[in-house]
């Protein structure tokens, strides 16, 4: 008994049980929540380079700062509150006990005298009449009660509210079992087996058997959160976990095979639902489990959870027709491509490779003004996303639309295009045809690039001239004619500007040139069109809508010198083959918290609501018959709060028959 | 001795009164109308947390009109005002367009007006109570009382009327209205003055009033501009993660720690005032004997924070489940959480250095009002700065 006495009052045991030392933690552990919300956490190494410079990512980079949840001082500042709580816990639990259990019946009459609540008198009555009153009251009180008999004195011990104490043992212990339990949750073990060169990040997307053996992890890691995408009809065995710069690919002891993926939608085009069919098989199940699961209804197998987390595309198969840009030729080919695959095309001016990145089922965008129907948003429909590589690994990004696009009465082809990753994309146009097709776009494009279709035209006119010194002028004229296409077609308006920039000195009279040429330039355009009309049987006079397609078609082949590859890629078909991101965790130490937690909210109650509160009547028989009493009583935390109920009582003290009234200490 | 004990009467007592029983009554008629009416309309995966919710619902408002009389009738009157602004609806054939023709929904009930009747008589209420503390008048200080009051009505019908509305627009858009950093706005004007109207009554003075309904006008502008400048009045129908009966508990508990935290933090200001005036000694200042005495006001600092404290351990512990099912782990260390559990070690140790350490006075005020400053980014600031996997209610 000794010893344990000594040992509990040890220095050292009481420095860690101090609420000083776990005031210090606990700031501590909020000053590092802190850093963990405002510095972004688990980014990419390189992306923490460009924000703070070499030197303070190194810093950083020690401090462990881009995973502080995860750092070795953060886990010893958690560790050292535990341990601070337990002996917090274990200093003061005997103490406590006994404080709970005990009735302090051997209070003495001159400490009862001393408190606070305290008041005496006497009364006629005999003190064992007065003892059975004062205990039926007491019981009536809710209070519990010991009454000690020594002699001639009676002292009746009453208490209520124990569970007050209970609430201080309750919320301690919470927390050292919440703590426990996001142990057994946490990632220790990697730690110390990355400290023992036994586990690396694999940094490379690569098969599966290609995987380094480091970043394999077995079966008998006991938690994990990871992901993994798996396409419809196909099935996975393991889980992805992000880990350092990469990631270790986690071994699971079931099989999950997605059936089916749905995703529903919102008449906005937002997702409203998506939840995928799945069948579970594991070796020790007799038959595999087949469920659904969807965002907030995971399925649970042992310590292991199933949740739906995200959708991505899981090789939906493409048809592509692609136009030629470049040439007179107007008949595209035919392209059949796989999202997350990429094709190699061999052309005429060279190999490029087309990266089919992504479908996309919609496309929700936000109008300047609301529509007729007073939508705020409105859906493009699906799209595809991909990347044209040339030769030298340049890559250029789009997204197609398949769905023509209506612009004020006149439909379009939409596609959406950038130069590299820091711009912002820019839409093109095209306009297309009364069959909604590109065909009439792409022949008048051929046109233009054909020397012989405007030659046809010109010379038409040529000919007719017998002059031949306005003939010769005539050609020159052809000449400069097909050189001017020919600057717009390969750089736009701008090349023109940028022409006239060499051989108009004068910088003032450029804009009246300028003009002039496009006027020139759009006569032979003109002709171009009409030809194109022709091609299609349409002939006469031109039609409102026909002259806006021109206009629209000018503006695009603008455009064309940003657009990039020399072919367009129309999509024709897609047959849509979905994933389903799933997030699987490992984690046993759940039961645990929420044990922790159901403790730590019964603890927190009891010790808000439930008042210690105790009284003690003390009696002292009188030679005459009647009785000498004090009565008192203490509030453990507030002796305010008693002082009503003891008031109460000190008046029923006070009332007749008594022969002396109490006075008051 | 014994005959002259005299007990509170308890919640039983009080239930099987006349009055109790006709309001017991009252709320299971409103509880089996609701879901009579509406029951289908919920998600079919869930019907049997719902009915739980409903049932538990039910019996909280039960209890809760027992303990406190007042919300017995300001519940009644909600209910009654909700059903006149959700029965226009269906006169009109529970179109939503309705609440720009329908006389009451127009001017009263549909959920825009009911909330912007919210708004204005909290404004009213503010400037009356400190009317009624500068003029030490008690009449004015009654009427700021029945402006908060009528204020919390419009704002509970609001919200009630709001949440049929959310299925007018769309069926497939129904939802509670606490989905989104406009409503929960509202929701915490509501429970802030609700609990201030509690304390109000139990110390017996009005003089601190426009103190805590500065804080309720702090959000009404908020609110006032979100709804102007943001279009944020608009009901959007919810992500996917939102879909769950763990909403309806989780963010309801959450403001209630919210609201005490608030309360606190507002009635720290008249006591630093009062402290400032007893520590010069100025015995004949008026103020002494207008705002209540340090000891009162350092109580219901003491009791607020202790009620919220539980109320917001239990919200957290109910996120973290929510995240377990929703996120795949019970705790993600994303801003939100993280800040929460920053709010709430900062309130345990405020309790443990007033429970333990016994400190009190001038410092714990100040302590309460820095805690509402941590209150408010863990609310605000990370919605406005940080990112993650809370991003519904985005600035």
């Amino acid at each position: 008994m000794d010893k344990k006495r000594s040992l509990k009052h040890h220095p050292l045991l009481s420095f860690i049980g101090s609420m000083n030392l776990a005031i210090v933690l606990l700031v501590m552990l909020a000053i590092a929540s802190v850093i963990g919300t405002i510095l972004k956490q688990n980014e990419a190494y390189a992306s923490y380079v460009i924000k703070f410079g070499p030197f303070w990512f190194d810093v950083f980079r020690t401090l462990e700062l881009y995973d502080v949840y995860s750092a070795i001082w953060f886990l010893a500042v958690l560790a050292f509150l535990l341990l601070s709580i337990s002996a917090c816990v274990w200093r003061n639990w005997a103490y406590f006990v006994k404080d709970m259990l005990s009735y302090q019946e051997h209070t003495h009459a001159a400490q009862l005298q001393k408190m606070s609540l305290s008041m005496q008198g006497q009364r006629v009555e005999n003190s064992a009449q007065l003892s059975e009153e004062a205990q039926r009251l007491f019981k009536k009180m809710g209070f519990k009660f010991k009454t000690e008999q020594k002699e001639t004195i009676t002292l009746i011990a009453a208490k209520k509210g124990a569970g007050h104490r209970l609430g201080y043992f309750f919320t301690h212990i919470a927390i050292v079992i919440i703590s426990l339990g996001a142990l057994l949750d946490s990632n220790i073990k990697f730690k110390v087996q990355e400290w023992m060169g036994l586990v690396e990040a694999e940094t490379r997307s690569i098969a599966l058997t290609d995987v380094n053996p480091k970043a394999n992890i077995a079966l008998d890691n006991n938690s994990f959160r990871g992901s993994v995408n798996i396409p419809e009809g196909k099935s996975a065995d393991v889980v992805f976990l992000t880990f350092k710069e990469g990631y270790l690919v986690q071994k699971l002891p079931f099989t999950v095979q997605v059936v089916d993926f749905r995703v529903a939608h919102y008449d906005t085009g937002m997702p409203k639902s998506f939840e995928s069919d799945i069948i579970l098989s594991a070796p020790d199940l007799e038959e595999p489990m087949k469920t659904t699961i969807f965002v907030n209804k995971p399925l649970y197998y042992k310590d292991y959870a199933i949740y739906q987390s995200s959708f991505g595309d899981g090789g939906s198969q493409v048809e592509l027709r692609s136009w030629p840009m470049v040439s007179n030729n107007t008949n595209p080919s035919i392209l059949a491509g796989e999202i997350n695959r990429v094709m190699n095309m061999n052309t005429p001016i060279g190999d490029f490779k087309l990266e089919l990145n992504d479908y996309k089922t919609n496309n929700i965008i936000d109008l300047p003004e609301p529509d007729e129907n007073g939508r705020k948003v409105k859906n493009l429909g699906p799209s595809v996303q991909f990347k044209v590589r040339d030769a030298q690994g340049q890559a250029l990004e789009y997204e197609n639309y398949l769905i023509a696009v209506d612009r004020a009465g006149a439909w379009y082809q939409a596609s959406k295009y950038r130069r590299s990753i820091a711009e912002p994309f820019q839409f093109l146009l095209i306009p297309l045809d009364d069959q909604q097709s590109l065909n009439r776009f792409m022949r008048f494009l051929a046109l233009i690039n054909d020397r012989h279709a405007l030659d046809s035209i010109l010379n038409s006119g040529i000919e007719q001239e017998t002059n031949p010194i306005k003939r010769e002028q005539l050609e020159t004229q052809k000449r400069f004619m097909q050189q001017l296409i020919n600057l717009f077609r390969v750089r736009g308006f701008d090349g023109i500007r940028g022409y006239l920039e060499q051989t108009v000195p004068e910088a003032e009279k450029r804009d009246q040139v300028f003009n002039q040429y496009l006027e020139i330039m759009t006569v032979a355009l003109q002709g171009l069109f009409l030809k194109t009309l022709e091609l299609e049987g349409l002939q006469g006079d031109t039609t409102e809508a026909q002259r806006r397609f021109f206009a629209d078609s000018i503006e695009v082949i603008n455009a064309l010198k940003d657009y990039g590859p020399p072919m367009f890629f129309e999509v024709t078909r897609v047959d849509h083959r979905e994933a389903s991101g799933l997030q699987i965790t490992k984690s046993p130490g759940k039961d645990v918290v929420y044990l922790g937690s159901l403790l730590l909210v019964i603890g927190t109650f009891l010790l808000f609501y439930v008042r210690p509160q105790r009284l003690w009547l003390h009696l002292q028989a009188q030679p005459d018959g009647g009785t000498a009493f004090i009565f008192a009583g203490k509030d453990g935390k507030d002796d305010k709060m008693l002082q009503p109920l003891f008031d109460q009582i000190t008046q029923l003290l006070q009332q007749a028959p008594a022969a002396m009234q109490g006075d008051k200490t | 001795m014994t005959a002259g004990y005299t007990e509170q009467p308890t919640l039983l007592q009080s239930l099987l009164s006349v009055r109790g029983i006709l309001w017991s009554l009252l709320i299971i008629f409103a509880s089996w109308l609701g879901w009579h009416e509406y029951g289908e309309l919920l998600d079919e995966h869930e019907r049997s947390y719902e009915i739980g919710i409903l049932i538990g619902t039910a019996i909280g408002v039960i209890t809760f009109g027992l303990a406190w009389k007042s919300m017995q009738s300001l519940m009644t009157s909600v209910l009654a005002m909700t059903w006149v602004g959700i029965a226009s609806y269906a006169a009109n054939g529970d179109n939503y367009q309705a609440q720009e023709t329908a006389f009451f929904l127009k001017f009263l009930f549909s959920s825009q007006s009911a909330i912007m009747w919210m708004n204005v008589l909290f404004i009213f209420a503010m400037v009356t109570y400190f009317f009624a503390l500068w003029r030490d008048s008690s009449f004015a200080g009654k009427v700021a009382t029945g402006l908060t009051w009528s204020a919390v009505a419009f704002g509970l019908t609001g919200m009630g009327v709001r949440w049929r509305e959310s299925y007018l627009i769309n069926p497939d858009y129904g939802h509670i209205p606490v989905s989104n950093l406009y409503e929960v706005f509202i929701l915490f004007a509501i429970i802030t003055a609700l609990l201030y109207l509690y304390y109000e009554q139990k110390i017996r003075s009005r003089s601190l009033g426009g103190f805590v309904l500065a804080v309720i006008s702090a959000a009404v502008a908020f609110i006032l501009w979100y709804t102007f400048g943001r279009d944020a009045a608009e009901i959007q129908p919810l992500v996917p993660a939102l879909k769950s009966y763990w909403m309806k508990i989780h963010v309801p508990a959450n403001f209630v720690g919210y609201g005490t935290f608030a309360l606190a933090a507002m009635i720290a200001i008249p006591y630093l005032w009062r402290d400032r005036i007893e520590k010069r000694g100025d015995t004949s200042n008026p103020w002494l004997t207008r705002l209540p005495t340090l000891e009162v006001m350092e109580d219901v600092m003491y009791k607020a924070i202790a009620f919220g404290f539980a109320f917001f351990t239990i919200a957290t512990i109910l996120g973290a489940m929510w995240a377990a099912e929703a996120w795949g782990g019970y705790w993600s260390w994303d801003p939100k959480e993280t800040w929460a559990l920053i709010v709430w070690l900062n309130y345990a140790a405020w309790l443990h250095f007033r429970m333990s350490k016994g400190w009190g006075g001038a410092r714990m005020a100040w302590w309460s009002i820095i805690g509402l400053l941590i209150t408010t980014f863990a609310f605000l600031g990370v919605n406005m700065f940080l990112s993650g996997l809370h991003s519904y209610g985005s600035l």
